[in-house]
């Protein structure tokens, strides 16, 4: 009797299971406009809350509102060089699509908002958290320094002399490591912000390595807010 | 000892002199950085405002839109009242296209009546 009652139980969750399978690949099939590859879609942690990061399905959709000008008064809103500088890389959607799924949910690294409150009140890219550009090329200010231990960057206190010396000459590792800062543990990062046009983002990679944070865990996504909702992307709305 | 006073006096001078210009030129240069930035930071404080808020899209079936604008009634709060008011006729708007639904939306803002707009949901809907 008991065994009979296991069986019912194990074939009742079997059956929900593929039910919850096929449910899954009917939603998936529905999507007509995959991500990338195969993948139609990929969901990302923000703000606490799941959210489905996919392409707009109707083929008929077209950017409307403030994303989708051609021009804004350049200066200041210039288009901006593919490489901020050399040593960091650019990136597209895709790699932050990897990056999300990979580093971000991993928490091995964090995509960035460097664009000003007042823009990232208005949407932001799911996953995000807002560092303004302000914040982060003012090297030394208590706000700078919040920011740099949010990245993973640990203040070395007082380093003596000689350690540095040391350093200096390679006789003791100074990997990611500044007078001030220890990098070694540092995440790695995506900065990003309005666009093409959207000088705020290379301005904080500017201001990260000044500060010494090692450009190869840097990362630019040039095509910011504006390529991101050309593609019909998911956006949020922080605290909505 | 006189002149020797009046020594002293004029290299105090002298160099008193020097420090307020060292000050004056380290005011001018803080105030180039400072009016470097500001500008730019106006600019893009001013740019902000006239950006839509990007509604969100969280597990829905279409991915993000801008739903709303800054004055007049947003595409939510137009989506809220109809559901309201109107369910059925809501029903049917939930399953037309995005785009139709935005140009819907746009007629609303425009003024047209509740009627008007229920009409053009069933004939978008039917044709």
């Amino acid at each position: 009797m008991k065994r009979l009652y296991c069986q019912i139980v194990t074939v009742f969750f079997t059956m929900l299971s593929i039910q919850a399978i096929a449910d899954e690949q009917a939603v998936d099939s529905k999507i007509a406009v995959g991500l990338s590859g195969e993948k139609p879609y990929i969901h990302v942690i923000h703000e606490g809350r799941s959210v489905k990061v996919q392409r707009v399905q109707d083929p008929d959709y077209e950017l409307k509102g403030y994303y989708a000008k051609t021009a804004r008064k350049c200066p200041p809103f210039c288009l901006q060089p593919m490489q901020v500088v050399s040593s960091v890389a650019t990136i597209g959607e895709v790699e932050v699509f990897e990056f999300m799924e990979t580093k971000l949910r991993d928490n091995k690294g964090l995509l960035i908002d460097a664009r000003t409150s007042e823009w990232y009140e208005r949407g932001t890219i799911p996953g995000s958290i807002n560092i303004p550009f302000t914040t982060l090329s003012k090297d030394g200010t208590a706000e700078n320094d919040a920011a740099l231990a949010i990245f993973g960057g640990k203040p070395r206190g007082e380093v003596g002399a000689l350690s540095l010396k040391l350093e200096e000459m390679g006789l003791m590792d100074s990997d990611d490591k500044t007078e001030k800062w220890d990098f070694s543990n540092a995440k790695e990062i995506i900065l990003w912000c309005n666009g093409p046009e959207c000088g705020q983002s290379p301005r904080a990679i500017k201001g990260l390595l000044k500060v010494g944070y090692p450009a190869n865990k840097i990362f630019y996504y040039r095509g910011g807010m504006q390529l991101w909702q050309l593609w019909g992307l998911t956006t949020v709305v922080p605290g909505e | 000892m006189a002149t020797q006073t009046i020594c002293f006096i004029r290299m105090s001078g002298i160099r008193l002199k020097h420090q307020i210009s060292v000050l004056l030129v380290m005011c001018f240069a803080v105030q180039l950085v400072v009016a470097d930035e500001d500008p730019y930071l106006s600019a893009i404080s001013s740019e902000a405002a006239k950006v839509e808020t990007t509604a969100p899209v969280l597990d829905g079936d279409e991915g993000s839109a801008i739903e709303s604008t800054a004055d007049g009634p947003s595409m939510h709060a137009f989506e809220g009242d109809l559901k309201a008011r109107y369910m059925g006729t809501f029903t049917f708007y939930k399953r037309l296209p995005r785009r139709a639904r935005e140009e819907i939306f746009e007629e609303y803002k425009g003024g047209a009546s509740i009627d008007e707009i229920r009409k053009k949901i069933m004939d978008r809907f039917l044709n």
